[in-house]
């Protein structure tokens, strides 16, 4: 990455903390008081801490990623702010790729904060990391969806939900062997696999990460899907039109 | 500095894939050391013009080369003083922390906070540096982009529009400001509507229309003008062997244009002072660059 864009990094990261990081932040206080009024109220709460780190993060995680990483490219070619920005001596490519980078490492501290609104809630510490490999995999693979989108058009968000929603209700379809026509599973083995990272379920808590060539699978599919965002923004013009 | 060759550029609607030429077969070169001007009326490709030089868009046909080198990579080696027709920030960034950012990005590095501070001083946004970019009014915001385009201190500036929404006290103090950026290495760009304002400062003025190339004027302005307006004092005439030559300007008593050196001129005004004459003013005769504008556009005037 080249200099001034590095220098630049601490106000990409100050944008980050001032949107994401104070929901990350305000998430973690909210959940943080109510489950301390439950163990006020019903001591035996206590026991299903790690229950409530997966219920969380959950139902957390996503919404979060997409609202991190949203219009990350095309709000500046939408609303204008590419020309000030990219008449400077700095390549989109670089500019984005650290702008994601740093909205991964805001993001990522979700597990981390509500390990802690946990421990000062409900007394028990739950070990963050595997939580945290979860959320910062889903990042990549999810966040690097939305990253490539928003480098081709708008909607970005809106196409990353969708993906991200089907993928999701035809591996459950699969794994329940309901009768959809075979076609629908040959399409969902091309889409993200976003079933393979999971925060696992309150009833059994516990994350599920890719095993064996899944990994492969899983890293490959994130970064080819990042790469394929930074090839447009290295080769694709920035502006839309005359004036956008 | 700027080379077009033959360059073309077709915008396609997604669905219908309609066509809209906004340049048609543009082959011009601006050097360095130059002040050149883009006029044209609306929808003449003079946007477009400055998106491809900036590398935002890419030619349909042709080529452009910024310095030898594609535009893209001529920018984000080198960057360019931009101020972009709409001056567009986020409306929550404050006046201070849009100068720190963009000089950041320029590559003042540790000095980017005194270097947007000086600009500041310079376009007068001292006093709204704790503002934000959405409490500017629009000549401040235009002042707020003018002082981004000219942190860099680049060899290439291109303004479009340069004194839209600003007062006239700033528009003149805008003049001024072009005639000090004047550098031997370095390329000005003015794109404008307004002719007045490029017949003053610029050395010539590339007036598209429809996309095409209809005319380069070189404005008579300046020490290099050979067409001047005389004004003389109400009972004031021109002596017998002074400005001879001199036309009446029809419809304006007293006043005449001269076409002469400028060394002969002095000594010609000279020879007329001495003879009691009383001269109200002496200038280059404006309204040619408006004159060649309709003829290019095909415009009655």
């Amino acid at each position: 990455m080249k200099g001034p864009v590095l220098w630049y990094a601490r106000w990409q990261l100050r944008d980050h903390l001032m949107a994401s990081g104070r929901i990350v932040g305000l998430a973690a206080l909210v959940i943080g008081i109510l489950l301390w009024r439950l163990r006020v109220n019903s001591p035996e709460a206590v026991q299903g801490a790690a229950a409530a780190m997966t219920g969380f993060l959950g139902s957390l995680s996503w919404p979060l990623i997409i609202l991190a990483t949203s219009g990350m490219i095309s709000t500046d070619r939408v609303d204008g702010y590419n020309r000030a920005l990219f008449s400077a001596p700095v390549s989109p490519m670089w500019y984005y790729l650290q702008r994601w980078l740093l909205g991964g490492l805001v993001v990522g501290t979700l597990p981390l904060m509500l390990a802690v609104a946990l421990q000062l809630s409900l007394g028990t510490w739950v070990d963050p990391w595997p939580f945290t490999a979860v959320h910062v995999l889903l990042y990549l693979l999810l966040g690097g969806l939305v990253f490539c989108w928003s480098a081709f058009g708008r909607r970005d968000w809106a196409i990353a939900l969708s993906l991200y929603l089907v993928e999701g209700a035809l591996h459950s379809a699969q794994m329940n062997a309901f009768p959809l026509p075979d076609i629908f599973y040959q399409v969902n083995r091309l889409l993200p696999p976003f079933h393979l990272v999971d925060f696992g379920v309150v009833t059994n808590p516990g994350v599920v990460l890719p095993a064996g060539t899944q990994w492969v699978h899983f890293i490959g599919y994130g970064l080819g899907l990042m790469g394929i965002g930074l090839l447009l923004l290295r080769f694709r013009p920035m502006g839309s039109g005359a004036r956008g | 500095m700027i080379a077009l060759t033959d360059v073309s550029k077709t915008y396609r609607t997604l669905i219908t894939r309609r066509e809209v030429r906004a340049l048609t077969g543009l082959s011009l070169t601006l050097d360095r050391g130059e002040v050149v001007g883009i006029a044209g009326p609306n929808g003449a490709g003079k946007s477009t013009l400055i998106s491809l030089i900036l590398g935002f868009l890419s030619p349909t046909d042709g080529q452009i080369r910024v310095d030898g080198r594609a535009p893209r990579a001529y920018v984000e080696s080198t960057g360019v003083g931009y101020l972009p027709e709409l001056v567009t920030l986020p409306p929550r960034w404050g006046v201070r922390e849009a100068l720190v950012r963009r000089a950041v990005l320029g590559g003042h590095g540790a000095r980017a906070r005194a270097v947007g501070l000086e600009m500041a001083e310079r376009l007068g946004l001292t006093e709204h540096l704790r503002k934000q970019v959405r409490q500017l009014s629009k000549g401040n915001l235009q002042r707020l982009g003018l002082a981004q385009a000219l942190l860099d201190d680049s060899d290439l500036l291109i303004l479009d529009e340069p004194t839209h929404g600003l007062d006239p006290l700033w528009t003149q103090r805008f003049r001024d400001l072009v005639v000090s950026l004047r550098r031997p290495d370095r390329l000005i760009v003015v794109a404008s509507h307004n002719l007045d304002e490029l017949e003053r400062i610029a050395d010539r003025v590339v007036i598209l229309h429809l996309g095409r190339l209809q005319h380069i004027q070189v404005p008579g302005g300046g020490e290099a003008s050979r067409v001047w307006r005389l004004v003389l004092a109400p009972g004031s005439v021109l002596a017998a062997g002074t400005f001879e030559g001199a036309e009446p300007v029809e419809g304006r008593a007293g006043s005449f244009r001269v076409t002469m050196e400028l060394e002969a001129a002095n000594a010609e005004l000279a020879t007329l002072l001495a003879t009691g004459a009383r001269v109200v003013s002496f200038g280059p005769e404006t309204g040619g660059l408006e004159a060649a504008f309709r003829t290019a556009v095909g415009a009655p005037s």
